[in-house]
């Protein structure tokens, strides 16, 4: 049946980061809306920072049945790093990759490893619980991308109902991946809740989105005018959502994602500026609307072989380059999307549709990622 | 690249407080801390109880970096330990790193009967099962 409420969801993810040990356990599952019975809970670990660096015993997440209102209800739980367990560093990880999750989709690699060294203990939680009915996945920041790769996995074996609550997490993989999981999980039941100036949910930069995909998750505004680590809190989160309602949060959408205000960008000619940390946003925004003009659906297909973000500049380079020569409607909206950028990175304009080659627009888009990316990464780096 | 300064944390409030089992006084028990909070391993340190039962854990303080990205928790574990039994009468995961952070101030009477079960107990930031007791807590 039920759906938890934004305030249980935020203190589910907060809670079990001080599931330190077996001993804390016990209590963390006394909650009310989990399982009093001790059988009914397992807790996982896993495996974190990549397969050569480190094996950590550390607890990573809970799997637990519901309890009094939540019978039927299984609960899969995350965390992310925490002060014991910092050298797992996902953020500055210069190994991002793709590779394919349990379902064949472009997912980021190391929070599916981290997936998939938990998911034994998923597989045997599950056989042991046959009349499973609702599955939460629940979590914040790392532990909120492997909640998403959780619920679809559990989604693709159990048939039933799968609702994902993120809490300030990371993009989980590629385009394919979030409209995917969209379709399958149905965009009503996920909750991805963020706040405007938390960098995390950023990262990492586009070609990996965030789901649901079309949607913009639940986003909650915020008047700082740059980005700030401490945005990411989980308790800061848990106070931003706790009187709400899902639908209250709904309502305040980004206007980045709403295609008439990206249009309307598009067309302003009010200069840039590199100093708000929404221009990266828009920026994303814009490449997302232009791309879908000139290739359509087929953007989404074309992501699915690719490995590396070096390769997914070429390719989005020659697709600007080809709206530009060939499509009539679409080239004036890439002419527009370059000049925004150039003026987003500091680069002078270029006046002629001629020497804006591959070459220049690849050049335009390395500049935009490592841009997006340094911004983000500077307000983590301030702080952690 | 731009370092923040280390922070001094406290890792354990001071504790102190009567043993008993089965109402009586436990004299010379030892009561064993575990703290985690920078690694995975931990750290242990022991007391003992005197011949009324008393007991008495100093603070613990820490001097971190702290980051955001990465949540600070601290794993605390009282265990007391006679002859052969074994007894957890204190486990928390908190994120407070102040003084008396764990309760929101200081527990007054504070007593833990080792044939009490563990229970939960809602503290702001943190999770926490123990046995022990207190009348209330005098804020700090």
């Amino acid at each position: 049946m039920s759906v938890l409420t934004p305030r249980i969801a935020a203190e589910l993810a907060k809670e079990v980061y001080f599931v330190q040990n077996e001993s804390t356990l016990p209590f963390f599952l006394a909650r009310k809306e989990l399982s009093a019975s001790v059988n009914n809970k397992q807790k996982l670990t896993a495996q974190v920072g990549g397969r050569l660096i480190r094996t950590a015993k550390d607890g990573f997440g809970v799997c637990a049945m519901g309890g009094k209102g939540y019978e039927k209800d299984l609960f899969l739980i995350f965390r992310g790093s925490t002060s014991a367990n910092r050298n797992a560093d996902w953020i500055s990880n210069a190994r991002i990759g793709v590779q394919f999750s349990q379902n064949g989709l472009p997912v980021h690699t190391g929070f599916n490893s981290i997936f998939k060294s938990m998911l034994p203990s998923i597989k045997e939680f599950i056989v042991a619980h046959k009349d499973i009915q609702t599955i939460h996945c629940v979590g914040h920041s790392l532990g909120g991308a492997v909640a998403t790769l959780a619920a679809d996995w559990v989604r693709s074996q159990l048939k039933e109902t799968v609702k994902l609550y993120t809490f300030g997490a990371p993009k989980p993989g590629l385009m394919l991946f979030a409209t995917n999981l969209t379709t399958k999980l149905e965009k009503k039941n996920i909750y991805r809740t963020y706040h405007a100036s938390d960098p995390v949910p950023m990262i990492p930069v586009f070609p990996f989105v965030q789901p649901p995909l079309p949607g913009y998750g639940h986003y909650i505004p915020s008047n700082e005018s740059i980005l700030s680590a401490q945005a990411h809190d989980i308790g800061k989160y848990l106070t931003s959502v706790k009187e709400s309602t899902w639908s209250e949060l709904e309502r305040r959408s980004p206007p980045y994602n709403a295609e008439s205000m990206v249009e309307e960008w598009l067309k302003s000619k009010s200069p840039v500026s590199s100093s708000s940390h929404k221009i990266w946003q828009w920026i994303n925004a814009g490449l997302i609307y232009v791309l879908k003009k000139i290739a359509g659906p087929l953007i989404v297909a074309l992501q699915a072989g690719l490995m590396g973000i070096l390769t997914i500049t070429d390719l989005v380079a020659m697709l600007l380059k080809k709206g530009l020569d060939l499509l009539k409607a679409a080239g004036e909206w890439v002419r527009r999307l370059i000049t925004k950028m150039m003026q987003a990175v500091g680069m002078m304009a270029v006046k002629k549709d001629e020497d804006l080659t591959q070459d220049v627009i690849r050049g335009v888009l390395s500049k935009v990622m490592e841009k997006t990316n340094a911004e983000a990464k500077r307000a983590i780096q301030m702080i952690s | 690249m731009f370092q923040k300064p280390e922070e001094e944390v406290v890792l354990f409030s001071p504790m102190q407080g009567q043993i008993t089992l089965n109402g009586k006084p436990v004299a010379n028990a030892r009561v064993e801390r575990f703290l985690k909070w920078k690694d995975e391993t931990g750290e242990s340190d022991s007391f003992s109880t005197n011949q009324d039962g008393q007991f008495k854990i100093p603070v613990k303080k820490d001097a971190v970096k702290l980051s955001t990205i990465s949540k600070f928790v601290i794993a605390q574990e009282i265990r007391v330990f006679i002859g052969k039994d074994e007894y957890l009468i204190w486990t928390m995961g908190t994120g407070n790193k102040t003084s008396y952070g764990e309760l929101g101030g200081k527990p007054v009477n504070f007593r833990c009967e080792l044939s009490d079960e563990m229970r939960r107990v809602d503290v702001d930031d943190g999770l926490l099962g123990t046995s022990c007791q207190w009348d209330s807590i005098e804020k700090i």
